[in-house]
Order: C-alpha cells, then structure tokens, then sequence
C-alpha cells in the first residue's frame, strides 16, 4: 500500500480526539466507493467528536493525491476568529484578524508561527513563510506544516 | 482577463450556498455558517443543480470559459432567483425562462438592497411578483407571447394591498407569487462574509456591475429553449 500523508496539526487533534489516521482513512474511501467527493463536511461524526473534545470547529477534511487536507474555521459569537485551511502540500494558510504593527509583522517570516498567536501547540509550530494583508483588516500568513506519513 | 480574474466562489461551496438560500428566512442571518447535512441530502441537492445547469443556468462553458473557476457574485445571485422560483414547485423548464428574462431587474431589486447587506427589512424594500397561471401557451401561443407571460413585476413592501390592481400593471389574471430576492440575497451575502469566501470589495464591483446596466431593459424575452437535455 502505497504511503498517505497527513500534517502535523491534524495529526495532533486526531490523537486529541482518540481518533487515528488510518480511520479517517476509510471513511473517505468508503465515501470514494460511492462515487461520492472525498471530504468530510460538516456534521460528519468525526467532525462534531473533534469539536467536542478539542472544541476546534473542523470544517473539512479531504483528501487529494493520498495526503489528507484539513480546514479548520474557529468562531466566536458568529465572527471568524481565525482560520487554517491545507490546499495542497505547498499550499497552506494561516488567516486572523489584523492588528499586528507592521514592524512586528514584517519580521515574521522565517519562524514559527507560535512567534505571532498559539491557536493550539501544534499549529503554533508551523512555518511562516510569507504574509500578505487585506484591505478588509485581514492578515493572510502562507504557511509550512511539518508532514508525515501513515 | 487573465490578468484581473473577477474573484469567484468555489463550486465546492455551491451546496452548502443552495442550503443556506433555501433554509434561511430571506432577510436574516444565516444560523449556521457551516451547514449540516447528511450525503444523501447533498446528493439530492446536487442532483437538482446539475437540473439547473442544464438550461445553461446560471451559466454555461460557451458564455463565460472561466465558470470551471467557480461563479462570479453576478452568477451567484442567478442561482438564487432560480433557486427561490424552484422552490415555489416551478418546474426548471419554466423557471429558468422566468428567472432569464428578468435578470436585469432582479439584479436590480438585489442590488438595491446590497447597498446595505445589514439593514432590517423596510417598507420600501422592492419585491418581485410573479404571475403564475397563465401558461396557455398551446391553447394561443401568439397571444400568450403578446401578453409577456413570464415578465415580472416589482412592487415595494408598502403596496402589497395593490397586488391585483390595474394601476400597477396587475390587472391580469392568475396567482401571484411574491418573491423577496433581496432579502435572499443579504442572506447569502452575510453568509459568503462571514465565511470568507469571497472579498469585500466584490459586492461593490456588482453594484456598479449594475449600475452600468441602467440602459438595458428590465424584460427580454427569452426565446430559444435550451439544447442541452
């Protein structure tokens, strides 16, 4: 069986849970034999355990090219807080509300992201590779998981 | 084009849009921003899209190359006043003609009421009246093509009493159905906002989208039917 992939934050949260990769796993193939998309939506089981025994609102977990993907969106009183979204191995982002000066910010690149905000300990340890700012009062972070296989 | 592609929402969100215009009272928050449904549902509900997207609604491949990027704002709300005569039991094959030869006009009722997404419901918010039952197309079909059976008619919230009256063009026979389609659309503007999906300025550049229509007539009549079945 060839290696699947999957990031050190969902990894974190699915041990958090008690649930394992390989579980998660199945359910998407058992979606993918129904012809059905590979991505858990909200108000799957293994969702709403995450919620409840992490309390991060997980709103997606896919899988593409045997790597699960994952989307997290964290609400407080119908705002978004902050969100992390994977799209692809290279392809991931860390967003929040912008009220970081720019001094600080600019030097952010390079480091952990625990150097700006700890969402929870294993998303604190990603990469910061890049950052860009909205118009809106966003701040967008590019950011580098760790990887690792199961 | 290329250059400056107009931000598009996802087709991976399309669903979770359809469930959030269907479920949620027009005008009001939707109460769950991630909306939980089980696969079958979602199927079903897909299924009912693809319906749709056979009458090249909201849009087809031939008009706008760039819809496998995901649809515009514009194309959002197309989906939104055939989602709402849909679920009024409107059968596509009458829906989609309905919904097509009155664009302008309900983008111009959306419109309207975008120009604040967070403003309660007022009296002079436009509603689209529809008249139903009129559809003896086999019976006359010249004379029904005269009488401009799909047009729709917009009247403000204060006037419903007028609904059957001569005055306002209504003197017709027939049902009415009153559509709120800008309430729906602050709906499912707050829901993309609170979401992310798409940036701020996008509902500016619609309204000037809009704006910019102000020559074309509210009523086209849409002739040819579909090809695609």
């Amino acid at each position: 069986m060839p290696t699947s992939y999957l990031s050190d934050p969902l990894d974190d949260l699915l041990q958090r849970t008690g649930l394992s990769p390989t579980r998660v796993d199945e359910a998407l193939e058992r979606l993918a034999r129904d012809w059905q998309p590979t991505v858990l939506k909200p108000g799957h089981a293994y969702l709403q355990l995450i919620r409840e025994r992490t309390g991060i609102n997980v709103v997606g977990i896919q899988r593409r090219y045997r790597r699960l993907l994952v989307e997290i969106e964290q609400f407080e009183d119908k705002h978004c807080r902050w969100r992390y979204h994977e799209r692809s191995r290279s392809d991931c982002v860390f967003a929040c509300v912008d009220n970081i000066p720019h001094t600080i910010g600019d030097a952010l690149p390079g480091r952990p992201l625990r150097a700006l905000i700890v969402p929870t300990p294993a998303i604190g340890a990603v990469m910061i590779d890049s950052l860009s700012r909205d118009p809106e009062g966003w701040l967008t972070l590019a950011v580098t998981p760790e990887w690792r296989s199961f | 084009m290329a250059n400056n592609p107009a931000p598009r929402l996802s087709a991976l969100h399309l669903d979770d849009l359809a469930i959030v215009v269907l479920t949620t009272p027009s005008g009001s928050d939707p109460a769950d921003p991630h909306p939980e449904l089980d696969e079958d549902t979602r199927a079903r509900l897909r299924a009912r899209l693809k319906l749709i997207g056979r009458h090249d609604w909201p849009s087809s491949l031939r008009e706008d190359a760039q819809l496998r990027r995901g649809y515009t704002l514009r194309q959002c709300f197309r989906l939104v006043t055939a989602l709402m005569l849909l679920d009024a039991h409107i059968p596509p094959s009458i829906a989609i003609p309905i919904a097509r030869s009155n664009e302008v006009l309900l983008l111009r009722i959306i419109a309207a009421r975008l120009a604040d997404p967070d403003a309660i419901s007022s009296p002079h918010d436009m509603l689209a009246v529809v008249p139903l039952g009129q559809f003896w197309e086999w019976l006359d079909p010249v004379g029904w093509r005269e009488a401009e059976p799909y047009r729709i008619r917009s009247l403000a919230r204060s006037e419903l009493a007028s609904l059957w009256s001569q005055d306002v063009g209504l003197g017709i026979a027939g049902q009415r159905l009153v559509l709120d389609v800008g309430g729906s659309a602050q709906t499912l503007w707050r829901w993309i906002r609170a979401r992310r999906l798409l940036p701020e300025s996008t509902v500016g550049a619609f309204r000037d989208e809009v704006e910019r229509m102000h020559a074309e007539p509210e009523y086209q009549q849409f002739e040819e039917r579909s090809k695609r079945r």
